[in-house]
């Protein structure tokens, strides 16, 4: 069968293989009963990122250079509020990214909140982060709850998957 | 708390047994020692290793961005194999046209999502060898076959046991612009200054290893597993614009040629200087970049007993050196760096070179070379012997961020650091990666840790690898994976195994047995060829310490960490004595919740019948349950008659008993270190090692006794053992904080993003 593909006038993204690399992101996600909102962190690899705009740009630029810099900081949390979806039942939960904090281990933690969800159902997740720049990407969840946790892992073609109930 | 007699201590154990797999001998996996690697993990008495010279001559062609070479090898057989051809590998062969490493990598449609991305898939460049000729010493044509990445060279008879062969190799090929490319080595343009600098490596083809463990190693580059080579000894002219600088493996043979009065004078001072000294100026590497001249000079190299060469070249590059003994002998660090590297370089990469070196040498072997470089490139960690390309650039204004500089440190001391893993302790990198990134890793650690203290190490705390070990097992690889079938390389080559070293050296076996034991492998095999079984073995051989479940654990398997305590019993004796123990259970009775109504009534209801009636109260209303009568004190004194004093200090000396239960949820064992914390906040920490799982591998107890009651207990206080969920370490439980809200305790806090917010408010 023939499909048509519609494609995009941008420049390539010249991923090239690089010795070290890391391409790996955590998300720990823990749902607020007070506040009756989902709280999450998500951890990426800080070099990945300014490799990514630096390549799109096709300019250097570190993690500050990025965070400081409005237009390149919207690209990145474009990146990064897209890179993953939490599902409550049937219902998409959208998150809003609070702040960025950058580690002296080359790590960028992002502290996002979601909106009011007032009950918690069955939960689903897909977890693609980076995945279209780094075929190796691995990205993990932990879901905390009432003291218990669980992991579940996404690979690059790995679309929603279930966080199991912790009990 | 519950009060015990001494009788019923002897409960029989309700765990039932299990498999028992987790301390079962490696006898499987590793394999038979024999004559040429023994059993305790050292060199076996007939072990070889085979020796491949080199002598070259090289062209840069710095206007077409083309190397060629002309090399003459020399090949020793000290195996006690006849060997009808011989293998070379032509690493650059993965930037051919027909690489198996482009038809490898695994695609879909969404891959194609931008005109750009098809360009990308489309985009290719003249890579990979040219082989020109090979010919013996008398200039006879030889027959050859190349095999993507690997040469055979067909004999016209065996080589023999213990004999040798030269053949001359004439070759050119394409230098990959690595900012396009990618790549280990290759040239960065600065289109600025429009110069060039080139860092090359894998440039010319070298011969693959012939041991015992794998023949031949030949096994075709993809691009991760990286190189395995035999040591040996080299010669190399090369021949550069004359305004170029050279940073090469081995040492100078002809500064009078190639370096000016003023710079020869500077290179003999920082000989004998401990600080850096500059050899050539920023002002006179700027000056290069505007004159760019068009002869060409030759500089020569000599290194002796090293498993590679690489060189950097540019006429951009500034130069400091200084030098630092070890065990008694001078190295000589030094740093090459284009001018966009400072102020970074120039303050600190010759003085993390000589660190490296020292504190690589104090852990491992003491540095057998005579130089030890850091070349400035960006992006990139790549190590050479002798020579390593780093990547760390501030910005263009110069200055840079704090993270930027640890990463630049981090890269520097990693990548000299790999002179120890794979240039000195050669192990097969094309087949075990975790052999020199998971032990140079483990070491960089240490060697950060000297150079601040609290240095943000990015690995080697156990704490550290918890996210990586969380999750599906079956995207986690065994460390002991081939390299190119790793998932998450990183974390398991690098993180893992630098992690577990972290573990047997500060909790398994300690820091000086595991120093010693680590020691004496590194001498084992300090310019030889070592096997992930000669590891493990000489670590357990030089400690008397059994390291098969651990190796099994954290080498061959994938469990993470995660024991919990499950359930925590307090007991105290029953010492018999009535005016104690009816004292106790009065006290018991005295802390027993009370009804709403009965406090109420207390007040509300002025007297009752019976306090009014004092007929109503018969015996039992009467009684005194915690009275000590004459009976029970005969009874007690009747008891002690019969009971030696040893045995009424004991009961009477008010123990107190924990019977804790720890249940391992995620599989991999470890020891339990466990920290009570007492009434009075007084701490104690007992460790017990991994064997009380020999028997029990899912749960086991172990009954604690102390003066005091405890109020808290803790496992893992010191985070020494990965486990991936602290939350079930605790007694009574507590909940360790969210990551998010840690964030939000600590809310005054500015993260730049924050901060930036504010800003672009003022300019708005």
């Amino acid at each position: 069968m023939k499909a048509l593909l519609f494609i995009l006038f941008l420049p390539a993204f010249g991923y090239a293989v690089r010795p070290h690399e890391y391409h790996l992101a955590f998300l720990e996600l823990e749902y607020n009963s007070t506040a009756t909102r989902f709280e999450a962190t998500l951890k990426v690899t800080a070099h990945d990122l300014a490799y990514i705009t630096s390549k799109k740009h096709q300019k250097d630029y570190s993690i500050d250079q990025i965070l400081k810099d409005s237009l390149l900081r919207r690209e990145i949390e474009m990146i990064l509020l897209t890179g993953f979806t939490l599902w409550n039942g049937s219902q998409e939960v959208y998150f809003t990214l609070e702040a960025f904090e950058t580690t002296h281990q080359g790590e960028l933690l992002v502290f996002l909140t979601s909106e009011p969800t007032p009950t918690v159902e069955s939960l689903s997740l897909s977890f693609p982060l980076l995945t279209t720049y780094f075929p190796d990407q691995q990205n993990k969840v932990t879901y905390l709850s009432n003291g218990k946790q669980c992991a579940v892992t996404f690979l690059l073609n790995d679309l929603r998957k279930e966080i199991p109930k912790l009990l | 708390m519950i009060k015990v007699y001494l009788s019923v201590l002897g409960l029989l154990s309700l765990f039932s047994l299990s498999a028992q797999k987790k301390f079962a001998q490696l006898d499987v996996e590793l394999p038979t020692p024999n004559e040429y690697r023994n059993a305790a993990g050292a060199p076996g008495h007939a072990y070889f290793q085979q020796q491949a010279d080199y002598k070259m001559n090289l062209v840069l062609d710095d206007k077409n961005q083309k190397l060629s070479g002309i090399e003459t090898i020399t090949y020793t057989n000290n195996s006690p194999d006849p060997l009808p051809y011989l293998w070379l590998q032509l690493d650059q062969n993965i930037y051919d046209e027909h690489s198996d490493t482009k038809l490898i990598e695994v695609e879909k449609m969404e891959d194609f999502k931008s005109i750009g991305d098809i360009h990308k898939r489309f985009f290719h460049y003249d890579g990979g060898f040219k082989v020109e000729s090979i010919t013996s010493t008398s200039g006879q044509a030889m027959k050859y076959f190349i095999n993507k990445t690997m040469l055979r060279i067909d004999l016209a008879s065996p080589l023999a046991p213990k004999s040798s062969i030269s053949f001359t190799v004439k070759w050119w090929y394409n230098i990959n612009d690595r900012m396009a490319v990618g790549g280990r080595s290759g040239y960065e343009y600065f289109e600025k200054d429009q110069n060039y600098l080139y860092t090359l490596a894998q440039f010319f083809p070298r011969m693959c290893v012939y041991s015992d463990v794998t023949g031949w190693q030949n096994k075709q580059f993809l691009g991760r597993g990286e190189f395995t080579l035999p040591f040996g000894n080299y010669e190399v002219s090369i021949t550069v614009p004359s305004d170029h600088i050279i940073a090469a493996t081995g040492e100078l043979q002809n500064s009078s040629d190639v370096l000016n009065a003023v710079q020869r004078k500077r290179l003999e001072e920082a000989k004998k200087s401990d600080i850096p000294l500059m050899v050539v100026t920023q002002t006179e590497a700027e000056a290069a970049e505007i004159e760019k001249k068009t002869t060409t000079k030759t500089w020569r190299f000599k290194a002796s007993n090293v498993r590679d060469f690489a060189f950097a070249s540019s006429r951009k590059f500034i130069w400091d050196a200084q030098n630092v003994s070890v065990g008694g002998k001078s190295v000589l660090c030094m740093s090459f760096y284009p001018k966009e590297g400072n102020p970074l370089w120039e303050r600190y990469s010759t003085k993390l070179v000589a660190h490296t070196i020292k504190t690589y040498s104090k852990y491992t072997v003491d540095y057998p070379y005579p130089v030890a470089i850091s070349v400035h490139s960006k992006w990139i960690g790549m190590e050479y012997p002798m020579i390593c390309f780093n990547g760390g650039r501030p910005e263009e204004d110069g200055t840079y961020s704090e993270g930027e500089k640890y990463g630049m440190w981090g890269v520097i001391i990693h990548e000299v650091g790999h002179n120890f893993f794979p240039m000195i302790i050669n192990s097969d990198e094309r087949q075990w990666t975790w052999m020199d990134e998971g032990l140079n890793t483990f070491v960089q650690y240490l060697t950060e840790q000297e150079w601040e203290r609290g240095y943000p190490s990015r690995r080697g705390p156990a704490h550290m690898i918890a996210d990586y070990m969380r999750g599906d097992q079956k995207f986690i690889s065994p460390i002991m994976t081939n390299s190119e079938s790793i998932f998450q390389f990183g974390n398991n080559a690098y993180g893992k195994p630098a992690t577990g070293l972290n573990i047997l050296r500060e909790t398994i076996m300690g820091r000086e047995l595991f120093d010693y034991a680590f020691k004496t492998y590194c001498e084992r095999w300090k310019l030889k060829h070592p096997s992930p079984a000669d590891f493990f073995r000489s670590m357990e051989d030089a400690s008397a310490v059994d390291l098969d479940w651990f190796w099994r654990g954290w080498f061959y398997g994938t469990d993470p960490v995660d024991i919990a305590i499950k359930e925590v019993k307090w007991f105290q004796l029953n010492s018999q004595d009535p005016v104690q123990e009816k004292a106790f259970l009065q006290e018991k009775e005295g802390q027993k919740d009370i009804h709403i109504g009965e406090t109420r009534n207390a007040i509300e209801i002025k007297s009752t019948v019976n306090e009014r009636d004092s007929l109503i109260d018969d015996f039992y209303a009467k009684q005194n349950l915690y009275l000590v009568d004459a009976l029970d004190k005969k009874e007690y004194a009747a008891f002690k008659e019969k009971t030696i004093a040893k045995d009424l200090e004991l009961l009477n000396a008010g123990k107190h008993f924990y019977e804790v239960h720890f249940e391992n949820k995620g599989g991999m064992v470890m020891p339990l270190i466990i920290r009570f914390t007492f009434v009075d906040d007084s701490t104690e920490v007992i460790r017990i090692p991994v064997e009380i799982w020999r028997q029990f591998e899912e749960n086991v107890s172990k009954v604690f006794i102390f003066n005091k009651p405890v109020k808290e207990i803790r496992l893992d206080p010191f985070l020494e053992t990965a486990d991936v969920d602290l939350n079930n370490n605790t007694w009574p439980e507590t909940i360790q904080p969210s990551r998010y809200q840690l964030y939000k305790q600590n809310p005054t806090k500015e993260n730049p993003m924050q901060r930036q917010k504010r800003v672009d408010a003022i300019k708005n």
